[in-house]
C-alpha cells in the first residue's frame, strides 16, 4: 500500500513560523498569487536555531538540498502534479494553513512535463479528469510528504483570507524509505 | 530490546584491511545513491574470501565491501532486497568512526529516538535496518569508514 505522508511533531513551531515570516516579509514585497518561491539565500531559513534543532533530532540537518516557499491563494486548487528530483519533502505550515489540504491521487493518464511560470522549475502535470483522489492530509502541522506521487494543494478558505504559506524542505533522501 | 548489537564474529586480521586513506583512494562502486554522503568501495578478494570463510550466522548471502559515510546519514529505513523482501539487518565493522561522538540512532515510526549507540571500532555489530535509523555527530570533513556485509545473489 502506498503511504503518502507522515505527520511530524516538532517543538517551537510557533517561533519557527514567526522567524520564517520575518525573513519572508523582508525578502519579497507581496505575495498575491499561487506560486512557489525559491529564495536566493536559503541558508537564512536553514539557520533558524529552533529549526536547526528540530532538523538535528531527525538527522535531516545536513540533508536538505533545496528550500522553497509555497504560497497558495484561497480558492482555485493548485494543479495536480508530482515533483522531480527527490521523493520526500518536509513541509512546515507557516501561515494560513488551517482549512487547507494536500490531496494525493492515482491517475490513469501519464503526466505532461511542464515548467513553473515563476521559476521555470520542471514538474509533471496531471489532468484532473483522469485522477482519483486516494488520500488527503491537512497542513496545520508539519508533514513529510511523498511528493513523487501525484498531489495538489487546496486552500478552502474564502477569498480575502490570508495566503497559505508553507516552508518546503526537500530531503536528500535516497537510502531508503521514511515511512 | 536492543536494535544495535555487537555480534560474536571474529575480528578481521589487520593485514587484510586497507588504511582509511587507501580505502578512500579506491574507485567508487554503485550504491543506492550517487551523492557523496554514502559511498561504497570494493574489498579485495583476500578480504572477501576471509569473510566468507570465517563469518557464519549472517542470515543472507553477502559480499564484503567498504562503506564510507560523510557528514551523517539521515533518518531512513533501508530499501528492500532485490527479491522484494525487507532488509532486516546490516552487519558492519567500523574502521574509522568519523569522530569520538558519532551516534547511530534507532527511531520508532513517529521518528522518536528509541536507541542511541556510539558503536566501538573493530567490533562486528548488527543494526536492525528495517527500523528507521540515522547516524549523526561526524566531525566535519571526516569520514566514517566500515567494512560492511552487503546482501547479494538473492
Amino acid at each position: 500500500m502506498t503511504v503518502y505522508f507522515k505527520q511530524v511533531t516538532i517543538s517551537n513551531l510557533d517561533i519557527i513560523q514567526q522567524k520564517v515570516l520575518n525573513i519572508l516579509n523582508r525578502e519579497i514585497n507581496s505575495h498575491s498569487h499561487t506560486h512557489v518561491y525559491y529564495p536566493d539565500n536559503d541558508r537564512e531559513y536553514l539557520e533558524i536555531p529552533e529549526l536547526v534543532e528540530e532538523l538535528k533530532k531527525l538527522g535531516f540537518d545536513q540533508h536538505i538540498f533545496s528550500t522553497g516557499i509555497f504560497v497558495v491563494a484561497p480558492g482555485m486548487p493548485a494543479p495536480i502534479h508530482h515533483d522531480v528530483g527527490y521523493k520526500y519533502s518536509f513541509n512546515l505550515p507557516i501561515q494560513g494553513c488551517e482549512n487547507t489540504e494536500v490531496n494525493f491521487f492515482n491517475s490513469t493518464k501519464p503526466p505532461e512535463e511542464r515548467r513553473t511560470v515563476d521559476s521555470g522549475k520542471r514538474f509533471y502535470y496531471y489532468d484532473p479528469a483522469y485522477c482519483t483522489q486516494t488520500a488527503s492530509c491537512n497542513m496545520s502541522s508539519p508533514y513529510i510528504l511523498n511528493t513523487s506521487e501525484p498531489h495538489n494543494i487546496v486552500n478552502l478558505n474564502p477569498a480575502g483570507s490570508k495566503l497559505r504559506i508553507t516552508l518546503l524542505l526537500r530531503l536528500n533522501e535516497e537510502l531508503g524509505d521514511l515511512f | 530490546m536492543n536494535y544495535i548489537n555487537y555480534v560474536d564474529f571474529p575480528p578481521v586480521p589487520e593485514n587484510l584491511l586497507l588504511s582509511p586513506e587507501e580505502i578512500l583512494a579506491l574507485p567508487r562502486i554503485p550504491s543506492v545513491t550517487n551523492k557523496d554522503f554514502f559511498q561504497l568501495r570494493p574489498a579485495n578478494d583476500d578480504l572477501i574470501n576471509w569473510c566468507w570463510e570465517n563469518i557464519t550466522g549472517v542470515p543472507f548471502k553477502f559480499r564484503a565491501q567498504y562503506q564510507i559515510i560523510g557528514y551523517g546519514i539521515p533518518i531512513h529505513r533501508d530499501q528492500a532486497l532485490p527479491n522484494g523482501e525487507p532488509r532486516t539487518l546490516a552487519f558492519n565493522y567500523l574502521l574509522d568512526c568519523g569522530g569520538s561522538n558519532v551516534a547511530t540512532r534507532i527511531h520508532d515510526d513517529d521518528y522518536t529516538i528509541v536507541e542511541t549507540e556510539i558503536i566501538k571500532p573493530l567490533r562486528w555489530h548488527s543494526i536492525k535496518v528495517d527500523m528507521l535509523h540515522s547516524v549523526v555527530g561526524l566531525v566535519p570533513g571526516r569520514f566514517r569508514i566500515a567494512l560492511s556485509l552487503a546482501p547479494t545473489g538473492i
